[in-house]
């Protein structure tokens, strides 16, 4: 298992040694590029390699889902390595980032190759953990801070969700592995709703989706891997690894389904009304996790899969091209109304980010009109219509919201100046590489189809978001939110108030039970430690009192207490 | 055997009232012995009785213990005269806890 190993030995070695930052640079590359490697030669089959917690083997299992993830997280991983060397190269803290892009790719490879459940917990927390460290890599910006502990937070319950899952699977059937477990009888209800709530805080889906857009705050090529093209699809894999149980559990699925189609349509929307550029491609990302989500639910695993795979190019390519302009803009600019005209000072970044927008809204022959129409059609032919009807409109705001972001970005005229243009080479390879997989990704697609009723929809409702889009940003600007100020645009604003009921329901009534307890634990824990101690310190004084220096008292105390000792021999 | 037994409760309160009343620490190890002597009485009384022998040799080993308890005794006691301190048992109060 070399290339799970490459990965976690170089993340250990930068995390504790300090080298030379080109070296540093080197060696993060030279590991994931071993597991690239190790990835493409995967062979199909099961290793066992040992045994810990008494009987629970250690092995590795490896088939098309496995192996289609491996090849994702290492190939994705290994453009964005590349990426992350040019964009990070001023940054004083090189080795740690790398240290943690590095871990995630192991934890992320444990997770997809694990062959049960428990080692798949290992890397599902790893993975959790890396994506923390990376948000909260600035950690002098509080909302970085605050971003990464929400995170945290949010991924802490699906794991205790999954951890539940799992605990469930190994004692209704004493095994644990994939094929044992599915082999034995589970209590599929339970156990397909806990692993939804595990996989939708994961892949932030609703209701757990709020810690993504705040996950933001990150450096733009983590955003790319771990918050668009690998982790948040980990959810997914978990839906496609457990499809035995969805399966067992027909209501359920079709629950799981009708939730992610509402991740699907809600994130849709909420990316409209978004100013942050990485804002609006989170909740593109929730969108089209929920694509996947419908798919894998109701057991259309290898739509879902081809769907994982096309988002995987076109989305760490828009968020590469979103890298290119913060850096273009002076650093850190995010804000779409202070954009605009990009495309002449960055005309490269603006094909690619064309490129990218053009598959992601299915335009024919693209990845994205491939794997979308697999999962729609999926859809339609197993006789699921409302959640076609779902994907079918999202599909139009999919295209309206990133023209929205496109136009207002590199079209019109330009409202902040851009400080240099694109300059680093290595920007570009991994976005062409990635431009050129956002076009021709359809090879990969399963089922394949050339034309269908389904993209004939969704090609008019497409067709119809670009035009809205461009009639009222590629001009126009930031006037063209104008119609937004009414009443929905505010609730599209306030992203449907999610954040603000979990203020209200759980955030605050826990610091106010926090709060409380603040105030009463000096009293009572306090007190009854303070109490132990001086009732101690009492009993002793008392004790000291005995010893007089006196022998002649001592001598009277013992004979007293033999004589005593002797009378209660004698009575009784 | 009931003399014995008298003549030993004797000895052993004469010690016990001397240790409590004298204050110079002579007497007081004198006092001592007398009641390690009583003890002894008894049980060689005893052993005489039952008509065994594992009374006196256990009344050996008290022996040997008691001639260690007074070359202590008698060590401290000679540290403090050398000290050129009144030799009195209720002066010496510094181990007071």
């Amino acid at each position: 298992m070399a290339l799970l190993a490459a990965p976690l030995v170089m993340a250990l070695v930068l995390a504790w040694i300090r080298l030379p930052r080109s070296v540093v640079v080197g060696l993060a590359n030279a590991a994931v590029a071993i597991a690239f490697i190790g990835a493409l030669l995967l062979r199909h089959g099961d290793t066992v390699v040992g045994t810990w917690l008494l009987s629970v083997p250690i092995g590795f299992q490896v088939d098309t889902i496995s192996q289609t993830f491996a090849l994702v997280t290492t190939g994705v991983g290994l453009l964005i390595h590349a990426y992350s060397a040019a964009y990070m190269a001023h940054d004083r803290d090189l080795s740690r980032y790398f240290a943690g892009l590095n871990f995630f790719i192991a934890a992320m490879l444990l997770l997809v190759l694990a062959d049960g459940p428990v080692l798949l917990l290992i890397g599902w927390a790893g993975v959790g953990f890396a994506s923390y460290l990376l948000i909260g890599f600035w950690y002098e910006r509080p909302a970085a801070v605050a971003a990464a502990r929400k995170a945290f937070l949010i991924n802490t319950a699906g794991d205790v969700s999954l951890m539940l899952a799992i605990a469930l699977m190994v004692t209704s059937t004493g095994q644990t592995t994939y094929s044992g477990i599915f082999a034995g009888h589970v209590p599929a209800v339970a156990v397909a709703w806990l692993l939804f709530f595990a996989a939708a805080a994961k892949s932030a889906q609703i209701p757990l989706h709020t810690w993504l857009p705040d996950a933001m705050e990150g450096p733009t090529p983590v955003s790319a891997l771990i918050h668009a093209a690998t982790m948040v699809t980990a959810g997914v894999y978990l839906l496609l690894r457990f499809h035995p149980v969805l399966a067992a559990a027909p209501s359920a699925a079709e629950g799981i389904a009708i939730l992610g189609g509402a991740s699907c349509l809600l994130a849709g929307l909420m990316a409209i009304a978004q100013r942050d550029i990485k804002r609006v491609l989170a909740f593109s990302t929730m969108s089209q996790v929920g694509y996947m989500f419908m798919a894998a639910a109701v057991g259309l695993g290898a739509a879902a899969l081809s769907h994982v795979v096309t988002h995987a190019f076109f989305k760490a390519l828009l968020f590469m091209g979103a890298g290119v302009v913060m850096h273009a803009l002076g650093g850190d600019e995010r804000d779409l109304y202070k954009m605009g005209g990009l495309r002449q000072k960055l005309p490269a970044t603006s094909a690619a980010m064309g490129v990218a927008a053009l598959a992601i809204s299915g335009f024919p022959l693209m990845s994205g009109y491939f794997s979308k129409d697999a999962i729609l059609e999926s859809l339609l032919a197993n006789g699921h219509p409302w959640l076609w009807a779902l994907g079918v409109v999202t599909a139009g705001l999919t295209a309206l919201y990133i023209f929205r972001m496109y136009f207002l970005a590199f079209w019109g005229k330009p409202r902040t100046q851009p400080s240099h243009g694109e300059s680093w080479l290595s920007f570009r390879w991994p976005m062409a590489v990635l431009a050129l997989l956002a076009i021709v990704g359809g090879v990969f697609v399963r089922p394949f189809a050339w034309f269908s009723l389904t993209s004939g929809a969704t090609l008019v409702l497409g067709l119809a978001g670009f035009i809205i889009a461009y009639r009222l940003y590629a001009l126009r600007g930031p006037v063209g939110d104008a119609w937004l100020d009414g009443g929905v645009g505010s609730l599209l604003r306030s992203e449907f108030g999610f954040d603000a009921i979990y203020q209200a329901l759980i955030v605050r009534p826990g610091a106010a039970i926090a709060a409380l307890i603040a105030a009463g634990d000096p009293a009572a824990t306090g007190g009854l430690a303070t109490g132990i101690s001086r009732s101690a310190a009492a009993f002793a004084e008392w004790l000291r009192g005995w010893q007089s220096g006196l022998v002649r008292t001592y001598a009277l105390t013992i004979l007293v207490g033999a004589v005593l000792a002797l009378l209660w021999v004698a009575v009784r | 055997m009931t003399p014995y037994v008298v003549l030993s409760a004797i000895l052993f309160a004469v010690g016990a009232v001397g240790l409590l009343v004298r204050r110079d620490p002579l007497v007081m190890i004198m006092s001592i012995e007398i009641m390690w002597n009583a003890a002894n009485l008894l049980i060689v009384a005893a052993a005489r009785f039952y008509g065994t022998v594992s009374g006196q040799a256990l009344v050996f080993l008290v022996i040997t213990l008691a001639a260690a308890d007074v070359a202590i005794g008698l060590a401290i006691v000679m540290h403090v005269a050398r000290r050129g301190e009144a030799v009195d048992v209720d002066a010496l109060k510094e181990l007071k806890g």
